[in-house]
């Protein structure tokens, strides 16, 4: 899976989440690992709508079935908007946690 | 009780008054005769529970494996189905309110039911809603959120219910604009400052309990219907305003343990009371429907040899 794209998307599940938690990797759970709730999904799929105007209007039973991992959630917006992995903005050390994760991975 | 739940300025239909009463606290040791008489008296229930009441009792982390161990085993046959996800959650905020919630959910089926606690066969619908498998004449609904958790039980129809902490931001918010419709937008656009937010947390946690009532979660985007802030009688809208569903619908919301907004969507089928709803007494409405198949198969074989 890219890691920028990948980043990306964790960057804004941590914005949405409240708890100030951020995902150790792709396999990151939304509510078992990081306790995503209802309303922080809204902000999240904002976030996600916001940064990606080429969503339109995202459907929210889309987001809802992919959401079980950051990976899954990754694939969805690749699916739907063909996101350009190659990017090569904003991609250093990406949102995860101090545990290790691919950003971190990728940055060292 | 009283001192702890507060009915709030949203008023329910005349017809919803005889069946939502204000939410019971309950611990592990009840009052689950309350609940029943509530039940029994109102055909639906609302229950409320504070986290730490619900959790086994917390032990040094450096306490060993052998344990831990011991805890899974008693928690298992509790949690049936529900166990391995429990066991998998490394979020502990989350493995708290899940564990606390399901026991919640499993204690007052089986007051309900009048069976064990571990005995309820608690299962899933496609979309996450919880059910009680075996047993459709009663509708469940869960909610937990911080330290509350809620259900919901019924025996007329669908129950949904949702709780937030009033001082939830969202005015303001991203979430605000995904959540309004245009006439809920314009309605609170009237109400004064200071209350905006909590009529904010209010419409959401409504939203989210009939939407968890019809069984489509977020699944339902919450911009096309809505209800109005401070109505009298509170009922389902169109997105202009206009009604969107008829009077089998009742809604209510109050204030809970001080500081969380609780809110409950009841659908009522109309086919009047279960009145008896035991586990031992109840008949599956799939294992009648196999029984009926059976005899009807029975009948044309009988025809057809005889």
């Amino acid at each position: 899976m890219s890691e920028l794209l990948l980043d990306r998307v964790a960057d804004d599940v941590v914005t949405a989440l409240e708890t100030g938690r951020a995902p150790v990797n792709e396999r990151s759970r939304l509510y078992e690992d990081l306790g995503l709730d209802s309303l922080m999904l809204m902000q999240l799929m904002h976030l996600l709508q916001e940064r990606r105007p080429q969503l339109g209007d995202l459907l929210l039973p889309d987001i809802v079935s992919h959401m079980a991992d950051v990976g899954t959630l990754t694939d969805l917006l690749r699916a739907a908007t063909g996101e350009d992995d190659l990017d090569d903005t904003g991609a250093a050390g990406g949102p995860w946690c101090a545990a290790g994760g691919i950003g971190q991975k990728a940055a060292a | 009780m009283s001192t702890a739940v507060a009915a709030a300025a949203v008023l329910p239909a005349p017809s919803a008054l005889a069946v939502l009463s204000e939410p019971v606290l309950v611990t592990p040791a009840g009052p689950w005769d309350t609940v029943r008489r509530e039940l029994a008296e109102h055909a639906s229930v609302v229950l409320y529970a504070r986290l730490g009441d619900w959790l086994p009792e917390s032990r040094p982390q450096e306490q060993d494996s052998a344990a831990d161990a011991e805890a899974d085993s008693a928690l298992a046959p509790l949690l049936g189905r529900d166990f391995e996800r429990y066991r998998g959650m490394t979020n502990q905020d989350v493995r708290a309110r899940f564990l606390a919630s399901r026991l919640l959910l499993k204690y007052a089926a089986g007051a309900v039911l009048e069976a064990r606690p571990a005995d309820i066969d608690l299962a899933y619908k496609p979309g996450g809603r919880p059910y009680l498998r075996g047993c459709d004449q009663v509708d469940i609904s869960l909610s937990h959120t911080a330290d509350l958790l809620v259900v919901g039980v019924t025996r007329r129809g669908w129950i949904g219910v949702d709780a937030e902490l009033e001082s939830r931001r969202l005015e303001g918010s991203a979430v605000e604009r995904q959540i309004c419709t245009p006439h809920e937008t314009e309605l609170i656009s009237r109400i004064e400052q200071r209350r905006r937010n909590s009529t904010l947390v209010r419409l959401w946690t409504l939203k989210e309990a009939y939407s968890k009532a019809i069984g489509q979660g977020l699944r339902f985007r919450f911009t096309e219907f809505g209800f109005a802030p401070g109505a009298r009688r509170m009922q389902v809208l169109r997105p202009d305003g206009t009604p969107g569903a008829g009077d089998e619908w009742s809604f209510r919301t109050w204030t809970v343990a001080g500081d969380y907004t609780v809110s409950v969507a009841l659908f009522d089928f109309g086919f009047g009371d279960t009145a008896d709803i035991a586990a031992q007494t109840m008949l599956d409405e799939g294992m009648v429907d196999a029984l009926l198949r059976e005899a009807r198969r029975a009948e044309n074989h009988r025809r057809t040899t005889g």
